[in-house]
């Protein structure tokens, strides 16, 4: 059975770790290299590391600090922010990423999708995507959520995939940063339009969030907020769901519930 | 232990590369037949499209020299696409290596790729090295799977969507579906496992 999957998200800033409230009023969360191993060992079942100012700055991700991290570290890792070219994918995958995240420059360029696909597999290419309930419709906004990219969001996870896609992370712009729940009814919306998984992200302030949005068959979250505040550790968001029926991997295989348990989640 | 390293297209050999190295390997990356020598375990890592993967070694003059290695009982671990590409077909087009009668045709299941974590359970071939790993949880990111014509080379089945090979074992041959390098620490175990098991 695959297990639900819990990753948290290391928000970098300059080489730092910071998270804001709505992509604003950033805060320093601390340095991303041992904050993601420290992660790692609680049992997050992958990272992931955006660069939130490398678009609008126009700056490259750190890839001395994704190689220090590549090199401790044991499960899988996505990186994103300012990717531009396959150039820039390549030297991120060289570097120890996993999967590269692609958003602004996918929009600009959907070709990048087919390229990138084309060269490392679909798999390696994760597409962000910042969307809002906006005239009445779900609408895509690029450059870390400022620019309104006149996108529906059902219209371009279908290109996104249709170009290759293998995954996407699939953030709500009105519930990012609030601690409120994930926006179930837009990725209900967004599991309708694709057959790719989708990584839930935007939201997350308590474990009933997470268990809400599994229950909706949502079985991939994204965690930040949750995490920088130190409120919960992974460890102890896992048990809980554990404890609750919910499929997810411990990292002490002793602990682990019995598979196939049953249960209507 | 002196591990060659085959890389499949372009890139992405870093967290495989950091898993051998962390477990005191040394790493050899073997891109055309020049980098070829000795070593106790050739590796075919896991990323990529089956496609075009056979020509390009055959163009880089890797393809006789892997040939005559499997005669003489060279251990080889493929990773994924490593494994696939061991089979005779791909569902996706292409053609393998041959090496295992069989074909590679894609996972049937709503959501694809097969993202993500998931158990094995071990058959009635599995080894009792290999048990000790069994329902322990992997990372798996794939859309094709294996199709082994001898079934007597599976040695561990996962479900999702339906139920595919995710381990085969033949002789010096072993291959996973899922990525042990991305595996968290059991993975690193497993992976180490491999190589003093069968040796």
């Amino acid at each position: 059975m695959l297990r639900a999957r819990v990753i948290p998200c290391l928000d970098v800033r300059h080489g730092r770790t910071v998270k804001g409230v709505q992509f604003q009023n950033v805060v320093d969360a601390g340095d991303p290299v041992s904050l993601g191993l420290q992660y790692a060992e609680d049992g997050a079942d992958e990272l992931v590391w955006l660069d939130i100012v490398a678009t609008v700055e126009d700056t490259r991700v750190q890839v001395e600090q994704i190689a220090r991290l590549r090199a401790g570290l044991k499960i899988p890792l996505t990186v994103g922010g300012g990717i531009k070219s396959l150039n820039d994918m390549e030297t991120l995958l060289y570097h120890g990423a996993d999967k590269v995240s692609i958003n602004s420059a996918a929009l600009a360029d959907p070709a990048l999708i087919e390229e990138g696909a084309k060269r490392w597999g679909s798999q390696c290419v994760v597409v962000a995507i910042d969307a809002r309930q906006w005239d009445g419709q779900y609408r895509v906004f690029s450059h870390g959520g400022r620019r309104d990219a006149e996108r529906e969001l059902g219209d371009w996870l279908r290109e996104a995939e249709s170009r290759g896609a293998g995954e996407f992370l699939l953030t709500s712009i009105d519930h990012d940063g609030r601690q409120s729940g994930y926006d179930l009814a837009m990725l209900d919306y967004a599991r309708s339009q694709t057959s790719r998984p989708i990584i839930a992200s935007g939201g997350a302030g308590t474990i009933d969030h997470l268990a809400a949005c599994f229950d909706r068959g949502h079985l991939t979250v994204l965690l930040a907020s949750i995490l920088h505040r130190q409120q919960l550790t992974v460890a102890q968001i896992k048990e809980e769901l554990a404890r609750r029926g919910y499929p997810v991997r411990l990292v002490k295989p002793s602990v682990e519930r019995p598979r196939e348990a049953g249960g209507s989640w | 232990m002196k591990i060659g390293l085959v890389p499949l297209h372009a890139g992405n050999l870093g967290s495989l590369t950091a898993s051998l190295k962390r477990l005191g390997h040394t790493v050899v990356y073997w891109n055309t037949a020049a980098d070829i020598r000795a070593v106790d375990w050739v590796v075919f890592p896991g990323v990529g499209a089956m496609r075009d993967v056979t020509a390009d070694l055959e163009r880089r003059g890797l393809l006789r020299p892997l040939e005559d290695m499997r005669a003489e009982g060279q251990p080889f671990l493929g990773i994924c696409l490593g494994m696939q590409l061991w089979f005779e077909t791909a569902e996706e087009g292409g053609q393998g290596l041959g090496w295992f009668r069989g074909s590679v045709p894609r996972l049937e299941a709503p959501v694809l790729p097969h993202i993500g974590w998931n158990h094995w359970e071990a058959t009635p071939a599995t080894p009792r090295w290999l048990r000790a790993y069994a329902d322990q949880c992997f990372y798996f990111v794939h859309s094709y799977r294996v199709a082994p014509v001898d079934e007597t080379q599976v040695v561990g089945l996962t479900a999702y969507g339906g139920v595919f090979p995710s381990i085969i074992l033949d002789r010096g041959f072993i291959g996973t579906q899922f990525h042990p390098e991305l595996s968290g620490e059991v993975g690193q175990a497993l992976l180490q496992d491999i190589f003093t098991q069968l040796a």
